[in-house]
């Protein structure tokens, strides 16, 4: 007789997307729906966490029922409720956090707390690519720069992360400063098509030996600014196109390499792309490139754009093999915006 | 047919407190009044009570949330917990005002009650209610929940009311030197154990409102923030002096 399948309900509120989906077996999805809050921050240029949490609250339960709609399941049917409680925005990841207990304890089922940074991880397994270890995964989005080694066992270690704006959050700034739109990442990685990346050349931190697989944007960013400012203060006509591809090629070259050197010097198999900028058409390319020519025996995975983004199947996916091992959450649940990678 | 059970949730303020109302019966209350995050406490304290009671949680017929004014992201977690059990155990659900709730702790037929919570600003979230002077003692409200300057607030109770107001809530703490000064003789404070927010006192409100509505959904349990969140606003006063 063949098993019932596992079924999660997963559940995502840490940053400007609420999401709910249901994942079998840690798998296949069944659901994962996404209610993008992009709009109602698009004219304060960010994410505004008040607002955020507001909106989060007004989605979220009703997002979960057409969730278990769509899956074709009913909550007594689950095995478990999984939440993302960290890192993240407190007042945002309260709500899910709240609401996944809450959901729980009246279905009497028990709650998986899982890391949102180390659920992107598991967006790749969801496209069922079948991944070697030890791999490299890059997780860049409005929220993190992260490198991160993962063995056989499924042990996550950080590698580095960055010491200050986000790859995202870089992209966010620039272009707004540009007067081009929010969110920049999409704006940005169109425009640059048009532009020549070795108009300007704009400063890469490659921070030497004391954070070889550390990033830092704000330098760029300042330099993006700067070059404006002179710009129009010698009155010079700006080549928007040639801009944002220069300062796309320079952003986009430290993450390649920094990935690059992480994958040679701890010889991985794999390298894996997500988060919201894993979507940048020309992070995708340069990183297949490079890979091609230095080290042509690595795999690169990345997810489907649906996947890369925040969402709540990589979340379901995550609390898996924690169900599988019993490791639940108890009812005092905290969120905890500063959770670090590794840790329970 | 037993008489509804209501689940009374209260996170608006620093207590964090539940309760448990049959009828008139009050069940259980269990309410901590420390500096404990409300996240960590609510879930655990509202499993104890029932546990304590002897009641499974099946047995809940409706609950009744205290949706604000209040810290925001104090009221979120109680609204957002309130939301969900509703949801999973298929009940109906309510939003209570914190300051309706408040004044229910003011017994005394035909008194005026003038529940304060501090709103940072210069800015108290206050209103106006009177008990009724014969049964059932009903709240009759005379001034709508709001956040206002205690100037304003001042400067209506003398022009408007001349019997004695009582003061209560967890504003009383900031601002009782204030009240006597603007209002010698009219002006009465709750004493202290009185101030805190209650969940037996939230269910009762609730009570009510589900007898209103006895099937209210869990969607319609919202917030009732009282104010708009700060980006917002300001960006309102840019566009063109907007004021709130
Ligand atoms: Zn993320």
């Amino acid at each position: 007789m063949k098993e019932a399948p596992v079924l999660i309900l997963g559940i995502e509120t840490s940053c400007d997307e609420t999401a709910a989906a249901v994942v079998a077996d840690g798998r296949r999805i069944l659901s994962n729906l996404v209610s993008s809050q992009v709009e109602l921050h698009a004219r304060y240029g960010g994410v505004v966490p008040e607002i955020a949490s507001r909106q989060h609250l007004l989605l979220l339960n009703p997002l979960i029922d057409d969730a278990l709609k769509e899956a074709g399941v009913q909550l007594k049917d689950l095995q478990a409720i999984a939440v993302s409680h960290g890192p993240g925005l407190v007042g945002a990841l309260l709500i899910g956090v709240a609401t996944a207990k809450a959901l729980a304890y009246a279905a009497r089922l028990p709650l998986v707390a899982v890391n949102h940074l180390e659920a992107h991880l598991y967006a790749n397994q969801l496209e069922g690519a079948v991944i070697s270890y030890p791999a490299v995964n890059l997780i860049v989005s409005g929220g993190h720069s992260e490198l991160l080694l993962i063995d056989e066992s499924g042990a996550i270690k950080s590698l580095g992360r960055t010491r200050d704006d986000a790859a995202g959050e870089a992209f966010d700034k620039v272009a707004r400063v540009l007067e081009l739109g929010y969110p920049g990442g999409p704006l940005i990685d169109k425009m640059a098509r048009e532009g020549n990346p070795a108009a300007i050349d704009f400063p890469r931190a490659w921070l030497g030996n004391d954070g070889p697989y550390d990033f830092s944007f704000s330098g760029l960013k300042t330099a993006v600014i700067n070059h404006l400012y002179h710009a129009r203060r010698r009155g010079e006509q700006i080549n928007m196109p040639d801009l944002v591809s220069s300062f796309q090629e320079a952003l986009v070259e430290v993450l390649v390499e920094k990935t690059i050197a992480a994958a040679r010097d701890l010889e991985a198999q794999t390298v894996l792309l997500s988060g919201g900028v894993a979507a940048n058409s020309h992070l995708r390319r340069r990183m297949q490139e490079r890979l091609r020519a230095s080290l042509p025996a690595v795999t690169l995975h990345y997810p489907d754009l649906k996947l890369c983004t925040d969402n709540a199947a990589m979340i379901a996916a995550a609390a898996y093999p924690l169900y599988q091992r019993k490791g639940f959450a108890s009812l005092d649940l905290n969120a905890d915006p500063g959770l670090g990678i590794g840790r329970p | 047919m037993r008489t509804l059970l209501i689940l009374g949730i209260d996170t608006t303020t620093l207590s964090c407190s539940v309760a448990l109302l049959r009828g008139d019966t009050l069940l259980a209350e269990m309410t901590l009044n420390i500096k404990k995050t409300h996240s960590e406490r609510l879930m655990p304290l509202l499993d104890r009570m029932l546990t304590e009671s002897g009641i499974e949680r099946e047995e809940l017929g409706a609950i009744a949330a205290s949706a604000g004014p209040g810290s925001f992201t104090g009221l979120r977690i109680g609204v957002s917990t309130a939301r969900a059990l509703a949801q999973g155990l298929g009940i109906p659900a309510v939003p209570v005002c914190t300051l309706g709730a408040m004044a229910e702790a003011v017994p005394a037929p035909g008194a005026l009650i003038c529940p304060l919570l501090d709103a940072r600003r210069s800015e108290v979230y206050s209103a106006l209610f009177r008990r009724g002077k014969k049964e059932p003692y009903a709240l009759e409200t005379l001034l709508e929940p709001a956040a206002l300057a205690l100037e304003d607030l001042f400067a209506l109770l003398r022009e408007q009311y001349t019997g004695p107001v009582t003061f209560i809530g967890e504003g009383l703490q900031s601002y009782s030197a204030q009240i006597e000064t603007a209002l010698p003789g009219q002006a009465m404070a709750a004493s202290a154990p009185f101030r805190v927010c209650r969940a037996a006192l939230v269910a009762l409100r609730g009570k009510s409102l589900l007898r209103e509505k006895p099937g209210a959904s869990y969607l319609e349990l919202l917030p009732g923030y009282l104010r708009r969140p700060e980006a917002e606003r300001l960006a309102a006063e840019r566009q063109g002096g907007l004021k709130q």
